[in-house]
């Protein structure tokens, strides 16, 4: 009954949220019905999200054109069964297993390479014609072994190309026998999507590289394979595909006009695009951003990936310098083949958070935020394996599954450059804040932006913004409830504000069950001055233990319980949960701004450290040992 | 006589196509007839429609097809080119991408077969604790922060676990304020042992599974401090019939066929081959330790 009601309660928010991309602001009315307060039970009628819901929102099986050649063997199913907790061979022959399964998956294969997409013709699936070769449609239609037999004599025939050229007819560009790959990824997603325990989410990758520079985007669908599968995914290849964002978008409105279903765009690998991901000015095309270019990246992109294998993406020391935690597994040598090394000017148009203190001058320039998005991890593994905790990863691609020497072979090598082996990181995941696992829940979540990423652990994290919250609210029961009742959870723009006060935070942290204590939740937050230019600050606002910030301000550090030749580390440091309700101390009330809540662990091994213990063999020199793994909530943005 | 000969009509004629000929030869491009042809059939520009179509939505304006047909063109070309000169040799991008080609041909061909009852039955019998359903419990928990107390924590669970047991009243109520602000609910309702492992830890579930109900118990350690529990109902896991799993069942049945597929279609097309390794070659490379990677 209680079930009945939330789903209920659920479907009443979907309808009054609208599903279309537009940009996401729940309405006063969705908000105030969140908790009627009129029933004695807490539980009954919670409308509200009671859980994150972990998954990975980019992951590649041997479908990929480069998974495939580089020797990954897994395919949809594995992919699918290893994210729900199965046991899996990899494809280095190891059997492998997640600590604890995911909650929802989106394979994201490469949509160029789905090659025989250009088999497709427009005529209704026809009925396989070779059904009328007497001989193989008897055996077909006898079934079992037999269908097996006279499968593979058809299939050895045709490849000696002894077939009846009116029979191979069938198998030219266009018959059923050539479905698609498109066409099996849809069926799969079909086939794994378990609403209500695992959701698998329809999806593609655009794989827009100008030149080496990285400017993918993901693109999830929020419906189911009758919608998705109307469509070819959009590719880049000209003259029908093309690697400009803006023709995406085109793509994408297109879809949702025929079909009436949903879909958003999600980027990744800033840090690989040589200034090109976040531009200010003009595109890489050359073209100056007006109107059309920021209400379409609005609209079209709320989420941006800021971790992965492939370097974490949230900040840079030479962008931030005042943040003692920004040099975190930076991958700045050059895009994403090294084919151009890194210059310094590049950066600005990186990182996620100068991506999205721009947003905001861009926003006064032009009146729309374009870099409004919520934060997402993942891995972009090819593997088909979604590993991302540090005992337990399994690479980038099969080349780099475990072995004794995995961390030796530099990952890209040019001239202009390289990225070692070691330098790969066992990163992200993306956690969801939505009311139920079905897919509709998860799009809604990730379109309103109610998502946070980690760089692999499973931190619980709570974060809620307002004009009155107090210490309380965060003692209370069911802060959450407070927290939705007062304000915005994550993702979300502070109600207008009515009195004359800062506005007040309430962020929590629970930390992984099976994972490192807490050293400290922080908030950054970015802002625009009235002179046009864009500032930002990292405040420490709760950590574990009796430290104290000393005279520069500065908090020292948690300690550090890491082994490295044991390949351990202890919770005797830290903190399991910590939490705080905090006023922003230097607030204007004319300069818009965002907050989002940066949540650090303890000092813990990585994985390479881990490879070290159990192969016996020597960490490179300069390898980076030990690390402090972090949470990255969606920002909730000030309007003046 | 030979005046007659010069006056013969044939004769003329004869000089007259050669004449015509000669002219033909001088004026045409000689290698005209024997230039390869690239041609775009009807099927062609009728495909090159339909991708369109497909990807934007509408139909191409005539410019966007002579662009898309160009195109084609310039693929067939350098295709053709490419093929003469060799290059599909010895190319392992090429190479995988053939076999990842006949591996879906025969994926296809072999999913047309429908299972029979018995066979699914079979499967499922076999499988059966994939498809078994988990327990559940609806339970009440009372947190100690071990990082706040320390070690009073475990002597104030205690005491408040004999306050518990001894109070009247409803003991889910009673249990609700005592304790340290935890941010997992205090009560939860029909949870599957498997998300209670997921939100607690896996030795707090497999703590709890077995307390009985109606009663306060602990203190149990999780991953984050000391809980007294309360347990108000269990749910033991249970096996569904085949009809009430039989999608699920059948998807996995296929997926396992086509694994098996596969392979016999594999074994099939290796008793065609002798296969020939060099040993000696083999051998020297043995000591290296490296032998178990390469004979995956």
């Amino acid at each position: 009954m209680r079930l009945l009601a939330a789903f209920a309660a659920g479907a009443a928010i979907f309808s009054l949220v609208s599903p279309a991309a537009a940009q996401f602001t729940p309405s006063q009315e969705a908000l105030s019905n969140l908790y009627p307060g009129e029933v004695y039970s807490p539980y009954a009628q919670r409308r509200f999200p009671s859980r994150p819901l972990w998954g990975d929102s980019h992951l590649h099986t041997a479908l990929s054109v480069d998974a495939g050649l580089f020797g990954a063997r897994l395919g949809l199913e594995e992919a699918y069964r290893f994210a729900r907790g199965e046991e899996v061979v990899s494809s280095t022959g190891q059997p492998v297993k997640l600590s604890r399964p995911l909650d929802w998956l989106v394979i994201a294969d490469h949509s160029d390479g789905m090659g025989l997409i250009n088999d497709l013709t427009a005529s209704a699936p026809e009925v396989i014609r070779f059904k009328q070769g007497e001989r193989w449609s008897q055996g077909l239609r006898a079934g079992g072994q037999t269908a097996v037999e006279t499968a593979l004599d058809l299939i050895t025939t045709f490849a000696q190309g002894k077939i009846d050229p009116e029979l191979l007819a069938t198998y030219s560009p266009g018959s059923k026998i050539y479905a698609s790959v498109w066409e099996k990824v849809v069926e799969a997603a079909e086939d794994y999507n378990d609403p209500g325990r695992f959701t698998a989410l329809i999806g593609f990758e655009w794989t827009s590289l100008v030149n080496g520079n990285n400017l993918h985007r993901n693109v999830i669908f929020r419906d189911d394979g009758d919608k998705a599968g109307q469509v070819v995914p959009y590719t880049t290849q000209a003259p029908i595909g093309s690697t400009d964002p803006l023709d995406l978008y085109k793509w994408m409105e297109n879809y949702e006009a025929k079909t009436g279903g949903s879909v958003l765009a999600l980027a990744h690998n800033g840090n690989l695009s040589n200034g090109f991901m976040f531009p200010v000015d003009a595109q890489y095309t050359g073209r100056k951003l007006d109107k059309t270019y920021v209400q379409a990246r609005a609209k079209w992109e709320p989420m941006y990936e800021i971790t992965q294998i492939k370097g974490d993406g949230e900040a840079h020391p030479l962008l931030s310098p005042d943040d003692a935690f920004a040099d975190y597994e930076t991958w700045d040598a050059g895009n994403l083949d090294l084919s151009e090394a890194k210059r310094p000017e590049m950066l600005a148009g990186e990182y996620a958070r100068e991506a999205l203190k721009n947003g905001l001058l861009l926003e006064a320039r032009l009146g729309t935020n374009p870099y409004k998005f919520g934060l997402v991890g993942s891995t972009d593994s090819h593997t088909g394996l979604t590993t991302a905790e540090e005992d337990n990863f399994f690479g980038k691609h099969a080349g780099s599954e475990p072995s004794p020497d995995r961390m030796r072979h530099p990952f890209t090598k040019t001239k202009n450059g390289v990225f070692e082996g070691w330098e790969q990181v066992a990163s992200g995941l993306a956690a969801v804040w939505a009311t139920e696992n079905t897919r509709e829940a998860i799009f809604d979540a990730m379109a309103r932006r109610e998502v946070y990423g980690t760089t692999g652990p499973r931190m619980m994290v709570r974060f809620f913004g307002g004009w009155n919250f107090t210490e309380d609210d965060l003692n209370s029961r069911q802060p959450a409830f407070r927290g939705y009742q007062k304000g915005v959870p994550m993702g979300g723009d502070l109600p207008g504000r009515k009195g004359r006060g800062a506005p007040i935070f309430m962020v929590y942290a629970l930390r992984d069950p099976i994972g490192a204590n807490l050293d400290r939740i922080q908030i950054v937050k970015g802002w625009l001055d009235a002179k046009g230019k864009t500032h930002e600050k990292v405040y420490n606002v709760v950590w574990s233990g009796e430290r104290q910030p000393g005279k520069d301000g500065k908090l020292p550090p948690v300690g550090n319980t890491v082994d490295v030749a044991a390949a351990n580390w202890t919770n005797t440091v830290g903190a399991s949960e910590l939490g705080t309700v905090w006023t922003d101390p230097d607030f204007e009330p004319n300069e818009r701004a965002f907050y989002y809540a940066r949540v650090l662990e303890i000092p813990t091994p990585r994985w390479i450290v881990y490879d070290a213990f159990r192969f016996g063999v020597e960490i490179p020199k300069g390898a980076k040992t030990v690390h402090q793994e972090r949470a990255y909530t969606s920002p909730i943005w000030y309007r003046p | 006589m030979m005046n007659r000969v010069f006056r013969e009509p044939l004769l003329h004629f004869a000089l007259l196509g050669t004449v015509i000929f000669g002219i033909n030869v001088l004026f045409s491009d000689s290698t005209t007839e024997t230039k390869p042809q690239i041609e775009i059939t009807a099927a062609d520009i009728e495909h090159l429609r339909t991708l369109w179509q497909r990807t934007w939505q509408r139909p191409p304006t005539p410019e966007e097809l002579r662009g898309a047909i160009d195109a084609r063109v310039r693929e067939e070309i350098l295709y053709r080119e490419a093929l003469a000169m060799g290059l599909d040799k010895d190319d392992t991008v090429v190479r995988r991408r053939l076999v990842q080609k006949l591996e879906f041909l025969s994926e296809d061909v072999v999913t047309l077969a429908e299972p029979s009852t018995a066979a699914l039955e079979h499967y499922f019998k076999e499988h059966v604790e994939r498809y078994r359903e988990p327990a559940r419990l609806s339970f009440a928990q009372v947190y100690f922060s071990t990082d706040r107390h320390g070690l009073q924590a475990e002597a104030m669970a205690s005491e408040a676990l004999l306050a518990l047991t001894a109070g009247a009243g409803s003991p889910v109520e009673a249990g609700q304020g005592l304790g340290d602000r935890f941010l997992l609910d205090y009560a939860y309702g029909d949870e599957s042992m498997q998300d209670i492992s997921r939100k607690f830890g896996r030795d707090f579930a497999d703590a709890i599974a077995q307390l009985p109900p109606g009663q306060w118990h602990g203190p149990i350690l999780s991953g984050y401090g000391l809980h007294l529990v309360y347990i108000e109902d269990r749910t033991p896991g249970r096996t569904p019939a085949l009809a009430e799993v039989r999608d699920v069942v059948l998807r996995d049945y296929e997926q396992a066929k086509r694994e098996e597929a596969a392979q016999a279609f594999y074994d099939r097309l290796k008793q065609r081959y002798r296969i020939a390794i060099d040993e000696k070659a083999l051998s020297s490379v043995a000591h290296t330790g490296l032998v178990a990677e390469t004979m995956q």
